[in-house]
């Protein structure tokens, strides 16, 4: 059963909780008025977080190219989407 | 003038004209390196007239880092390696501070439009159009200069001599064993002590092959890296070596590493053990901006110390006993002065020559170092230094907030620790304004991750910040993450 984009948002939302250690919150996540990085999310927790997509989606995420869509779930689930994820 | 750096490294690098300096998508050999290096020059030529230039360089890892530096040398101007992390006020301040007339970068959106750029063949070039007019003066045998952090109150500017460039590098060199068959790939900014003395001047000197990726060291990359490159020599941060540890290792048994390096925070014992039972064997060294490398151990062990001193170093301790206390040393490679705290690095040097470092140690039975605690209220995160009362002033800049308190604090279900801040004031903004604030003011590792309103800083009867209590305050105010708290349900 594919997954539709609440499901998505819901699975990327709750890896960005658990990547930053629970310093940014479920609700933070959700609203997009502010990217992650003004949220709270540092370098080490970037770098949990695309283990996490990696290996949970089995996707490749290239980090000598633009990596701005990490920033807000609507754009990780976008790129997902792109890679057929769901 | 070009000094001793640009013949010495120029030289060897022509001697390995088939050297590889690149990244996945550009295998670049030296002899091309040198080819547009030299283009550069003559574009730096045409665009800079004063001698002895300073000319800031900052940019991600990559093979256009190299023939920047170069060009930057050969024209007889002096390099300024910065972090390209530093935030927008930062760099103001040390443009100001230094007397910078131009920048090297790849980034055009982050330098305002009082600058001139064009094209530099891969990079850009800013000529700072209105200098600051009362620059303190180079010392007369400065070659270039790098940042430090947490020694001084905001990023201080060490001057260095070329011969104290090259004695880091061919100690280093020396010890470490780095030759032209070697594939150094390099995770750590160039900019950074670990990326500059233990990477990028050895590496050259003895014409191994260099890999500069630009991208995050995540777990995944490293292994991409690893499997296309089969380095011999790996450069990282401690977490780094973490989340490869931690991820799948499957991957990780064939590789021809037989070198992988690691400075600036302590290495988990469990991830070194993870890692050796995997053939990679991490070698955590000790170093210092002001005085270059001053450890290493060619033959690491999961929980050792930091390795024995490099041809060169003298280490002492200051306090009761002979072999612990607080570590002086002396290399060299030291530091000659900061350009912008005049006097203050030499104060710290002690009759004998050697500088008094903020990190306690000691040396075991058959000398090799251990580090012990810091000295002073600076904080190590990822790998980068700074001092707490830094933090703390960048947060009580802000309007709203009229005092705080800052902690790094270890989340007990895992994960790593966090930089986080209790702040007292009437109208506190919520995170996102106060980490927007710092952000266009410093770097975002000095930006706590984790702010939280309190009615007062938790402190003690002399009134001391209680820091125990901070990090409560902190940890109480976290989300528990879903897959750590079904996996502690477990």
């Amino acid at each position: 059963m594919p997954l539709t984009d609440e499901q998505l948002s819901t699975e990327v939302t709750d890896l960005i909780v658990e990547a930053s250690s629970g310093v940014v919150t479920g609700e933070q996540v959700v609203d997009e008025s502010a990217n992650l990085l003004e949220k709270g999310f540092s370098s080490l927790s970037f770098l949990q977080l695309i283990d996490a997509l990696e290996t949970r989606y089995g996707v490749y995420i290239d980090l000598e190219a633009d990596t701005r869509f990490l920033g807000r779930v609507s754009t990780i689930v976008k790129f997902l989407r792109e890679q057929n994820v769901g | 003038m070009t000094g001793l750096l640009f013949p010495a490294i120029t030289e060897r690098m022509a001697a390995h004209p088939d050297s590889v300096i690149g990244n996945l998508a550009d295998r670049t050999t030296t002899t091309q390196v040198l080819e547009v290096s030299g283009s550069k020059r003559r574009r730096l030529e045409q665009s800079l007239f004063r001698e002895r230039s300073r000319v800031a360089i900052i940019r991600r890892n990559s093979p256009s880092y190299v023939s920047d530096l170069l060009a930057v040398l050969g024209a007889g101007h002096v390099p300024f390696l910065m972090d390209p992390s530093l935030g927008p006020g930062e760099l103001a301040r040390l443009f100001a501070d230094c007397g910078v007339d131009a920048v090297l970068h790849d980034d055009t959106e982050r330098f305002p439009a009082n600058r001139r750029t064009i094209d530099f063949l891969g990079s850009w070039l800013s000529v700072i159009t209105d200098p600051a007019s009362a620059a303190p003066e180079l010392h007369p045998d400065t070659e270039l200069c790098r940042l430090t952090s947490g020694s001084t109150r905001t990023p201080g500017c060490v001057e260095f001599s070329g011969s104290a460039v090259l004695a880091a590098a061919e100690g280093w060199r020396a010890a470490s064993g780095f030759g032209p068959a070697d594939r150094v790939l390099c995770f750590a900014g160039l900019y950074n002590g670990l990326g500059f003395n233990a990477a990028l001047i050895p590496g050259l000197l003895a014409g191994a092959s260099l890999y500069l990726p630009a991208g995050l060291p995540a777990a995944s990359n490293i292994r991409r890296h690893m499997a296309e490159i089969d380095p011999t020599v790996l450069v990282a941060f401690p977490a780094a070596y973490d989340g490869l540890a931690a991820s799948d290792r499957s991957t990780l048994d064939r590789h021809s590493l037989r070198l992988a390096l690691s400075s600036a925070a302590r290495l988990s014992a469990r991830t070194s053990t993870v890692l050796t039972a995997h053939g990679t064997r991490i070698a955590d060294y000790y170093g210092i901006a002001e005085t270059g490398p001053l450890t290493f151990n060619p033959d690491p062990r999961p929980g050792g110390g930091q390795g024995y001193p490099l041809p060169g170093v003298s280490l002492r301790f200051e306090g009761d006993e002979p072999d612990s206390g607080r570590l002086l040393a002396r290399s060299r490679s030291m530091g000659t002065r900061y350009l912008n705290y005049p006097g203050m690095l030499e104060e710290r040097i002690t009759e004998s020559g050697h500088y008094r470092t903020n990190d306690q140690g000691s040396l075991t039975a058959d000398g090799e170092l251990r580090l012990g605690e810091r000295l002073d209220d600076s904080l190590s995160i990822g790998g980068k230094k700074v001092s707490m009362s830094e933090v703390e002033e960048l947060l009580t800049s802000h309007p709203d907030v009229t005092a705080c308190a800052v902690a790094v604090v270890a989340p007990p279900a895992g994960g790593h620790p966090f930089l986080g801040a209790v702040l007292v004031g009437p109208r506190v903004p919520d995170v996102v304004e106060i980490r927007r604030y710092c952000l266009t003011r410093a770097a975002p590792f000095k930006v706590p991750e984790r702010v939280v309103v309190v009615p007062e800083i938790p402190r003690n009867g002399a009134g001391k910040v209680q820091r125990a209590a901070v990090a409560k305050l902190l940890l109480a105010s976290l989300e528990q993450p879903k897959g750590r708290a079904h996996a502690a349900d477990r």
